[in-house]
């Protein structure tokens, strides 16, 4: 008992206190500001997100088919210069000056939204300008911290960045709301408050986030280099894996949907169970991160995936209540945390520093292009055997893809 | 040994930034609440409606932004003063002494409104209103608002329609939950079905509404009483039924283009016959046409300028002959009162 106590639970208590992990110097201070960086970001940006349909629909007299182009440049735009901009910062060895410009893109593009006044058009402008920010500081940032950190440490890092930028996308629609409560005409208010926070977050990039870190490549980058790690043997099993995940997990507007349905849930609970998944993704990130670069990341990111099937048997179930909506909203929450950054640990101890950018890169383009690919594939499934079915098939492929995405995973290593 | 002032160099200029944030971020808050955002709250006279006789015409009155006080004005002569009354709705209509504000905030909400439109009960509704109508015999009423985040993938949008009981003061149902049948009779069940812009026949348990699927949208007939709704034919939206319940006005969508991506065109469609044809209306009109009397319609455009600006004005057009003409500069979502209001 005596030993229990000594030996398990401070360990389990040290897991989820980020300030000690911060103290212990496992987490570097640079990934702390890029954190920091990108929680304000995140909160500007979600601000934006958050009212655009009212925005453009009330504000702007859009016709929601405009508002559902939008909505797609804004999910996909920013991936298609991902990459471009992950081979520009190897290449030029600066990633940090990259990820300023991508973040003052985007900065930038808020001063827009207050000046541009009526008509989407230059707003549709001003959100790919946006978006094409995004795409360009991802990247880097990712490439940053992993620069910054100790091998043994990646997990926990990448864990303290993704709980950092989390709680921003939770503060960033709560500021927004709040706003137009109080000023239900306050669009600009909020334009002007999301570009606050993004030069702030600049700022804090800028001025505190040290570019020259050591471990940083100073050797000029080859076409042959390019070549070599693309046909190196982990390169195709580390992409593989993570196409293989992604394409059999059910994107979350689906789970929402279904939930709602079984549990007969006014639409008006739909940002709730966002907003509790992420608490959860919050809270875990760091915890997730620190076990998984203790006991191992393949087993986190494996078991993460694997949390997925109760959640889609929960889903089965045929009447649910507010238990299997709390399990199934903890379980999504943690699959985030057990799995999103761990991935990008394994990644990036295997990557050469001077390629860490690309391969980054590389890996969140295939795992968003398979989510994309998952939501058609379940689209079209929900229609021909109805959402049970689909549901079922899903649970049951996914549970091949963790299979092979574990003997993919071991060849990472 | 250098790094340290440098440093603390660093954390001062930080600290101006965001000092100089909360400065610019509190002076506007203070320009904004001063200058009166809430322009209904400060100056609008309290609640007035007064007279909603036969001829009257109920609106919004907007620069086409998301401040939309309702108002009224005589038909006859709708260019001049109108009486702006102390009530906000993103969308309004009104029938037989009774009315539907959509809408109540940016944020959502509803209200049922009272011969004199004062709210007398307060509806849930999610998002962001579209249209709104209530039934010749102020029976019944439905609303249609834009939801996101409830979408079949996560790029779109998805309607929701719902249909309220204004005598009871209850929603009935939410569209999607009626049983829907498709153009050869067979029951549907499209996970991406979307239903909007319902209009009432003349018996008011009747209706036609538009719904959504597969990228192509139908003009469906439903019955409140059966609880089904079947498809008509394809390409229809936002349908509108004449007072005498023969004609249906709608938005037929033609291939698109830029700057608009999307154009409709106003139809007619013969209910007889199911022949339809084009109105004389050339610009692309997103609206739920409102009708005068049987042969003459009402709708609202954003001003075309130079230069354009998303300002609403409210056009006038013979369905049968004669060109659009403006009725009012700053006004949408129309209702005309008919007959006696008197109840």
């Amino acid at each position: 008992m005596y030993s229990l106590l000594r030996d398990g639970l401070p360990a389990a208590a040290r897991a989820i206190s980020p300030a000690q992990i911060v103290r212990s110097r496992a987490v570097p201070r640079n990934v702390v500001m890029l954190g920091l960086t990108s929680l304000f970001t995140d909160i500007s940006s979600e601000m934006v997100s958050a009212i655009l349909p009212l925005y453009l629909i009330l504000a702007l007299g859009a016709s929601p088919l405009v508002f559902g182009i939008v909505d797609g440049i804004y999910n996909g735009a920013s991936a298609l210069v991902r990459v471009g901009a992950g081979l520009v910062a190897d290449g030029w060895g600066r990633h940090k000056q990259v990820a300023v410009a991508g973040y003052g893109i985007s900065a930038l593009s808020r001063l827009g939204l207050l000046v541009a006044g009526a008509g989407w058009l230059p707003f549709l402008g001003l959100i790919i300008v946006d978006r094409t920010g995004k795409g360009i500081r991802t990247a880097p940032r990712d490439a940053l911290i992993s620069l910054s950190t100790r091998p043994e440490h990646l997990g926990v890092a990448f864990g303290v960045h993704r709980a950092l930028d989390t709680a921003g996308a939770l503060i960033g629609p709560l500021v927004a709301f709040a706003i137009l409560i109080a000023l239900p005409r306050g669009f600009d208010l909020i334009f002007l408050a999301s570009f606050c926070a993004a030069v702030i977050g600049l700022a804090i990039l800028v001025l505190f986030v040290d570019g020259r870190t050591a471990l940083v490549p100073r050797a000029r980058l080859r076409l042959r280099d390019i070549g070599r790690t693309a046909r190196a043997p982990w390169m195709l099993p580390l992409l593989g894996a993570a196409a293989l995940l992604s394409v059999v997990t059910v994107s979350d507007a689906f789970i929402y949907l279904l939930l709602q349905r079984r549990a007969a849930l006014a639409v008006g609970f739909f940002p709730l169970l966002f907003v509790a998944t992420s608490i959860v993704y919050m809270l875990l990130a760091v915890p997730a991160g620190r076990v998984a670069d203790r006991r191992g990341r393949r087993p986190m990111v494996l078991a993460g995936y694997a949390l997925l099937v109760p959640l889609y048997a929960s889903l089965l179930l045929a009447d649910a209540g507010p238990l299997t909506i709390v399990a199934a909203v903890v379980l999504l929450g943690a699959h985030y945390a057990a799995t999103d950054g761990v991935l990008m640990a394994i990644a990036s101890a295997r990557i050469p520093p001077e390629l860490r950018g690309t391969g980054l890169a590389a890996v969140t383009t295939v795992t968003s292009l398979g989510r994309l690919v998952a939501s058609v594939l379940f689209g079209v499934a929900w229609s021909l055997w109805g959402p049970e079915a689909a549901i079922a098939a899903f649970a049951a492929a996914m549970c091949v893809a963790i299979a092979g995405a574990s003997r993919a995973l071991a060849a990472v290593r | 040994m250098r790094a340290r002032p440098r440093g603390r160099g660093r954390a001062a200029l930080f600290v101006l930034i965001v000092l100089a944030c909360v400065f610019a971020l509190t002076g506007y808050a203070a320009l904004a609440l001063t200058r009166g955002d809430n322009r209904a709250s400060s100056g609008a006279r309290a609640g007035d409606a007064g007279p909603l006789t036969e001829g009257r015409l109920v609106f919004l009155a907007t620069q086409g932004d998301a401040y939309r006080p309702v108002a009224n004005v005589d038909l006859t002569s709708a260019q001049g003063a109108a009486n702006v009354i102390q009530l906000e709705c993103q969308r309004i209509h009104f029938a037989a002494g009774r009315g539907i504000c959509a809408g109540r905030t940016t944020l959502g909400g509803a209200a049922i409104l009272d011969t004199a439109l004062r709210p007398v009960r307060e509806l849930p509704m999610e998002g962001v209103a579209s249209r709104a109508r209530v039934s010749a015999d102020g029976r019944y009423a439905a609303m249609t608002a834009f939801v996101r985040g409830h979408s079949y993938a996560d790029a779109g949008f998805s309607t929701q329609a719902t249909l309220i009981d204004l005598e009871r003061g209850a929603v009935i149902a939410d569209l999607e939950q009626f049983t829907l049948r498709g153009l050869d009779g067979s029951t549907l069940r499209p996970i991406d079905r979307n239903f909007w812009g319902v209009t009432f026949a003349p018996d008011s348990d009747r209706f036609f509404a538009t719904v959504g699927t597969g990228g192509s949208t139908y003009l469906v007939e439903g019955r409140i009483s059966e609880r089904t709704v079947r498809m008509l034919r394809d390409n229809v939206e936002c349908p509108s039924l004449s007072p005498d319940g023969t004609r249906l006005v709608y938005k037929k969508r033609l291939p698109g283009g830029v700057p608009r991506l999307v154009t409709w065109r106003l139809h007619v469609l013969d209910l007889a016959t199911m022949s339809d044809r084009a109105l004389a209306e050339a610009r692309s009109v997103d609206d739920q046409v409102e009708w005068v009397d049987d042969r003459r319609i009402l709708y609202s455009l954003p001003d075309e300028g130079p230069p354009a600006t998303i300002r609403p004005d409210l056009w006038l057009l013979d369905v049968d002959a004669g060109a659009p003409r403006q009725l009012r500069t700053e006004a949408m979502s129309p209702a005309v009162i008919r007959g006696d209001v008197g109840r």
